[in-house]
């Protein structure tokens, strides 16, 4: 009797913090992320667009949501009008309105939507797709933040964490953000030939076509830009 | 062969179905079409009467006009002459002769309780000037510029009667000679509400010397004549803002201790000039879908679009064409603004009379921008779910929300953001 009351203490023990720590990744996964994606967008040609997604993670009734998007226009520029996801609009009717990328550049002033239902969409998905041309490069990165965010359900206001996106604005293969493309970034990119995230020799400014790999294609990338400096 | 037919049978029925439902929303998104001649009578404010008489040509010369699609003669928008003030039309309103009360004050709860269904389609904002007899440049003129809101409620219940108490350089024993409107007057309720009430004192403590005017045409009649001399009254804004009249001078006031600000259009807008008031048609109820001409001319004078002069004009859809109201000097709302306006509604559902309280900004914001969004959402949400049509919300005026609701909702919302 003894050694099973013992045995269950000693479960318990074992038990209790993995308990915790599960019910600590619970809460912890589901607490509403607004983000762009993808985090880092990797080096593009000068006229070259790119999109990013805004993305929402762990929400629950979601009716309504206002944003504002800054970025620095001397690197960036947007172009087309953002265009509405689909998390809100498959759920109910909405209205989704942006205010002129042109009105001031570098700034889009209250893109929002907002349900004609008064039930809201639950989970993951897409709001919006924003388009972004690059007008000039860097040494560097250039950052796309996400600023004013309001997000509420029919009747309260939702707390939600944000992440913006980081743009590498240097010249395609200019790994070591020195502004020119040359055998010093030829090296960095030997150096991390052949790596993934969980390599030990991984460098994700080698990885210049953002796919997860430092390969052949990298190499290209840099290839074709070689001698190029700004 | 049967089966044959029937499928047959069925297919001929339901594209039946479709062609007939097909057609049927074509001729009710022609909802206009079904306007009918007929005759309406407006009566009330002397503010909003020249925004009235504006927009009266119009409407029938559009109405009128092939080219704009309706053909419709016999129309007849009556506005008699004189304009007899808010509170008399409102009470016309209530006792069920007239269609629309113009109306530059909101109704008392006595109109409310009488006619609970009463309906405010708020169509500008306006504001009260303090004006000085100017002839010569004075009289008092140049020599009286600013006063405190203290000052003025002073001398319009005659607790300072001599103009010596402002300027020493203007003889002992001029007296100060007042007039005002009639109480009843939208006018008179929000220079009450800004120049009265903040000291304890309301329209009732006037001075009894006071020459009692009644509509704003007669006090700017006053106070243009030369022999008018040492005369201060109170006008709309909409009378001096855009060209002041001769011999007319508006008067700088402090508010609540602060700096001497002119009353301008820009200045209330921007709540440094403190009086404002709204200007309403009202109607006995949300007009139903019968009521196309009232129905019309609630959609015709509110939308930019279409209450664009001058007269005859096309709707150009462009929502930054002045509108009469700007015409005529008052402040427009732009038409997506509905935040910060939730008085209104109150004030429908009999919430009170008095929703103009001193020193306090209610009016909307100016701006169209998120909270209008949600304000709209939260409108049409409710309408579909059996509430009540929010006016503010309900741009065409037809007592729905509908898909041109929101089309007119999200066309000035671009428009003001552009």
């Amino acid at each position: 009797m003894n050694k099973r009351i013992f045995a269950i203490v000693i479960a318990m023990c074992i038990m209790l913090p993995a308990l915790a720590g599960a019910l600590g990744k619970v809460k912890a996964a589901s607490s509403p992320v607004l983000s762009l994606q993808p985090a880092n967008v990797p080096p593009r040609n000068i006229g070259q667009t790119f999109t990013v997604t805004l993305h929402v993670d762990n929400v629950t009734n979601l009716w309504s949501w206002k944003v504002n998007v800054t970025w620095d226009p001397a690197y960036l520029t947007m172009t087309v009008d953002p265009i509405e996801g689909s998390f809100l609009s498959n759920v109910n009717g909405t209205l989704f309105l942006t205010t002129p990328y042109a009105k001031t550049p570098g700034v889009l002033n209250e893109m929002s939507d907002t349900s004609f239902s008064s039930i809201g969409a639950s989970g993951n998905g897409d709001l919006a797709t924003l388009t972004f041309t690059v007008i000039a490069h860097g040494y560097n990165t250039t950052a796309i933040n996400l600023t004013n965010v309001v997000m509420q359900d029919f009747s309260n206001p939702i707390t939600v964490s944000v992440v913006g996106a980081t743009v590498s604005n240097t010249i395609p293969g200019d790994i070591t953000g020195d502004g020119s493309v040359d055998i010093y970034d030829a090296i960095r990119l030997a150096n991390a030939f052949s790596s993934n995230p969980h390599s030990s020799n991984w460098n994700p400014l080698a990885d210049l076509n953002g796919d997860g790999f430092v390969d052949i294609y990298d190499a290209i990338i840099l290839a074709n830009h070689f001698g190029q400096h700004l | 062969m049967n089966k044959s037919n029937h499928r047959t049978k069925a297919i001929t029925a339901v594209l039946t179905v479709l062609i007939i439902a097909s057609m049927s929303s074509l001729l009710l998104s022609k909802s206009y079409a079904t306007i009918t001649p007929g005759t309406l009578k407006i009566d009330g404010s002397s503010t909003v009467y020249p925004v009235s008489v504006d927009a009266q040509a119009n409407f029938s010369n559009w109405l009128a006009d092939p080219a704009n699609g309706w053909n419709i003669s016999g129309t007849i928008v009556n506005i008699p002459y004189p304009p007899p003030g808010s509170g008399t039309g409102l009470n016309e309103l209530v006792g069920g002769t007239i269609d629309m009360a113009a109306a530059s004050k909101f109704p008392t709860a006595g109109n409310v309780a009488t006619l609970p269904t009463m309906k405010l389609f708020p169509i500008a904002v306006d504001s009260v000037a303090i004006i000085v007899h100017s002839a010569g440049g004075q009289t008092p003129g140049s020599l009286i510029t600013q006063l405190t809101d203290k000052n003025v409620s002073d001398i319009f219940v005659g607790a300072i009667t001599d103009w010596h108490a402002f300027n020493s350089s203007i003889p002992i024993g001029t007296t100060i000679n007042v007039a005002v409107r009639v109480s009843t007057s939208g006018t008179a309720d929000c220079f009450q509400n800004f120049f009265l009430k903040p000291f304890g004192r309301t329209t009732a403590n006037i001075t009894s010397s006071a020459s009692v005017e009644t509509d704003n045409q007669d006090i700017i009649n006053l106070m243009t004549n030369p022999s008018s001399t040492w005369f201060i009254a109170y006008v709309g804004l909409g009378f001096t803002d855009v060209t002041p009249p001769p011999n007319v001078q508006p008067v700088s006031v402090s508010f609540k201790g602060g700096a001497y600000v002119a009353p301008t259009k820009a200045n209330v807008k921007t709540g440094a000039y403190f009086p404002y008031r709204y200007l309403f048609y009202d109607t006995a109820g949300t007009p139903n879908a019968s009521d196309t001409l009232l129905r019309s001319w609630i959609a015709y004078v509110r939308s930019p679009i279409w209450s664009a002069y001058p007269s005859g004009s096309n709707p150009t859809g462009n929502v930054t064409t002045p509108t009469w109201v700007d015409k005529e000097g008052y402040i427009r709302l732009p038409w997506a603004d509905l935040t910060n306006s939730t008085n209104v509604p109150s004030v429908i559902l009999g919430g009170g009379s008095d929703a103009c309280p001193p020193q306090q900004h209610n009016f909307p914001d100016q701006v169209v921008n998120y909270d209008d969004v949600v304000y709209f959402s939260r409108a049409y949400i409710a309408a579909h779910n059996g509430g009540v049509v929010d006016p503010l919300c309900d741009f065409n005026a037809d007592g729905q929300m509908t898909l041109s609701d929101i089309r007119g909702f999200a066309q000035s919302y671009i428009a003001a953001n552009s």
